[in-house]
């Protein structure tokens, strides 16, 4: 039923991969862009929950907590994310574990579960909200 | 197995006529209660609001959903790379979701 080890750490790997390349490629002030990741923002002109993420992310890593959390607070999140990620995966795969799959495995069944997913949906919209506020 | 055979990989269909015959009754009345997902309903999500991760979310991978939902659709591509995928992981999902009751 659920993702293997073999298909989830590559797929995660791939993921932090092309986030890190993401940045480094947004940081580069002298390069302009048509695709500004967001297939909402680009079909509908309007910001989708998850927009702000790449300038909260780039807050977050030069240690501005208050304008990432402005940006968005999924920055924080994702910021985190994508430090621990690769560190749990290369520790797995040196001691044999699969830590990172059974956590995976129980936060995806509590996420479910009624009142987790009610809470998580609710966090979504409302970060949307403030995004329509911020970016339209 | 006729009515339901587009839930399924084509690949599989042997296998789970293999396991339905050899399925005990009492067994078999089960799957009567499972609902299997329709891999049409999810690639309408996936090309509506793919990029919010819904068609994932779907299918009963969250994980992945979440993933999808925070990246705005992984950068627009991975939203457009699962038009093409969606299909056949809801019949993949469908298939282990059987496999597990007979």
């Amino acid at each position: 039923m659920n993702i293997s080890r073999g298909r989830l750490y590559p797929l995660l790997l791939l993921l932090t991969a092309c986030g890190y390349l993401w940045l480094y490629v947004s940081n580069d002030s002298s390069r302009d862009f048509y695709w500004n990741g967001c297939l909402t923002r680009y079909l509908f002109h309007i910001p989708c929950p998850s927009c702000g993420t790449t300038r909260a992310v780039q807050a977050f890593f030069h240690g501005e907590w208050m304008k990432s959390l402005y940006y968005n607070p999924l920055g924080i999140l994702m910021g985190t994310l994508m430090v621990i990620v690769p560190i749990w995966i290369v520790v797995d795969l040196l001691i044999g574990s699969s830590s990172l799959l059974k956590a995976y495995h129980i936060t995806e069944t509590k996420l479910q579960s009624w009142p987790y997913a009610l809470a998580g949906i609710l966090a979504i919209l409302i970060n949307w909200i403030w995004n329509l506020v911020k970016y339209t | 197995m006729m009515m339901n055979n587009k839930y399924f990989p084509e690949s599989q269909i042997p296998i789970i006529r293999e396991r339905l015959l050899a399925t005990d009754d009492n067994r078999a009345n089960l799957l009567h209660a499972v609902q299997f997902k329709d891999p049409t309903i999810s690639l309408i999500l996936s090309l509506l609001i793919g990029g919010w991760g819904i068609d994932r979310f779907y299918i009963g991978d969250t994980g992945l959903g979440i993933g999808k939902l925070v990246t705005c659709g992984g950068f627009g591509i991975w939203a457009i790379i699962d038009w093409f995928l969606i299909m056949n992981s809801t019949r993949e999902k469908n298939f282990t979701r059987l496999m597990s009751i007979i």
